[in-house]
């Protein structure tokens, strides 16, 4: 097993790839790869193409075909969430006070919010937003920004996968989203453990995969306070604030990273009871939740992915 | 005159008693011998049956078992195999 790890868009990244052919030369380029998206992508600099995007809300912009791309999948998941996931939420995520990347600053701490005006509800604000793909124009509306940053990482994650699946099976871990498109070799599982949010050196349990995705979304680490009172970055559209809800983190095993990063993320928004009937009601999803008093729930599929004493276990 | 009776033992009648003392002894011994070879059968069998009576044993005792004691059992059977080792961990991301 070949590896890469590295530090992209404010995240651990690791790749794994099986192979006993060379690939040194194309994992080294991996994180080139991922310094180029974050160039595009990042909301946190001021010379990123979506930062010129967002400077120019109200007027018809020309896109890179990565930002071009990226923007589809966000918006694909804002109708497949029905708005619940999607990426005009910046204003707000502003307002409750994460301006900063806090790249090599420590969470938890009071965090200011220079613009202190409250958001409307955002839920269809999305459906303003114009795209041609003729000549791969986005048009957004006057005053409108928005913020790719969880759907950029599951991307960057398939997307890899996608250019390494040539060279042998291969897994993309882009700051917990995880891409893992091939079977092993050998018929062996890639096992990937849970994180508990409350102990974070702990494992929860360890999952064993054939092919896909895992993601997680969590309200553990990215929080801080406000005014003395706890923030975090997941935003409800249907409140415009961070989601009250009764999980600390979703783990959910998906078709791709990108979309079990959106069913992570909207199960969490939606809470554990209608998190995990949502996930019961799609046969391509399961998970498990962390929820607030520390009780795990779990999906009726995941047991099928969950390591059970045996080293047989297979997804 | 009469002459009196004097009841003897002849040979004949003497044979014949001794006859049916040697039966009642026979019998005697038989079925001394039948209680006899009865109470070892019955003993024998309590000794049977006492070393097919399930031990009833702790499941702490049980986590002990090892594969020699279960020569049925193949090693995974009775081995707890470790978790697999995670090439990576899923998290918020961090």
């Amino acid at each position: 097993m070949q590896r890469q790890t590295f530090r992209a868009m404010g995240s651990e990244m690791m790749v794994a790839l099986e192979t006993t052919t060379a690939a040194t030369a194309v994992l080294a380029a991996v994180p080139h790869w991922f310094a180029q998206w974050e160039q595009i992508l990042s909301r946190f600099r001021s010379d990123s193409e979506l930062t010129r995007l967002n400077q120019q809300s109200g007027t018809g912009v020309r896109v890179s075909s990565v930002l071009w791309d990226v923007l589809q999948v966000a918006l694909d998941a804002a109708r497949w969430s029905d708005g619940l996931v999607q990426p005009t939420l910046l204003a707000a995520l502003e307002v409750a006070g994460y301006q900063d990347s806090m790249e090599g600053h420590a969470w938890g701490q009071e965090m200011r919010s220079q613009s202190g005006e409250r958001v409307p509800p955002a839920l269809d604000q999305w459906r303003a937003i114009r795209c041609n793909p003729v000549d791969q124009t986005v048009w957004l509306p006057p005053g409108l920004r928005l913020d790719l940053g969880g759907i950029a990482k599951g991307w960057a994650a398939d997307q890899t996968a996608r250019r390494l699946q040539g060279y042998g099976p291969v897994l993309v871990d882009a700051g917990g989203d995880i891409a893992l498109p091939v079977a092993r070799l050998h018929g062996q599982t890639w096992p990937v453990g849970v994180a508990d949010p409350a102990h974070p050196d702990r494992l929860l349990g360890c999952l064993c995969l054939d092919h896909g995705a895992v993601a997680s979304s969590g309200r553990d680490y990215r929080r801080w306070q406000r005014n003395g009172q706890w923030q975090h970055h997941i935003i409800d559209p249907r409140t415009a604030q961070p989601a009250q809800t009764d999980v600390l983190s979703a783990t959910v095993v998906g078709p791709s990273a990108t979309a079990a990063e959106v069913a992570a993320k909207m199960v969490l928004i939606l809470g554990s009871r209608a998190g995990l009937a949502w996930l019961d009601a799609h046969p391509a999803f399961a998970g498990l939740l962390v929820l607030e008093d520390d009780t795990i729930r779990y999906s009726e599929r995941i047991h099928t992915h969950l390591w059970k004493g045996n080293t047989s276990a297979t997804a | 005159m009469t002459k009196p009776t004097v009841s003897r033992n002849t040979p004949a009648k003497r044979s014949n008693i001794d006859l049916k003392l040697l039966l009642t002894a026979a019998a005697l011994a038989a079925t001394l011998a039948g209680w006899a070879g009865f109470a070892g059968e019955q003993q024998a069998q309590q000794a049977d049956t006492a070393t097919r009576q399930p031990v009833v044993v702790s499941d702490q005792t049980l986590r002990y078992v090892s594969e020699s004691d279960v020569s049925w059992a193949t090693p995974q059977d009775v081995a707890v195999a470790e978790p697999p080792a995670p090439i990576t961990v899923t998290r918020s991301s961090r």
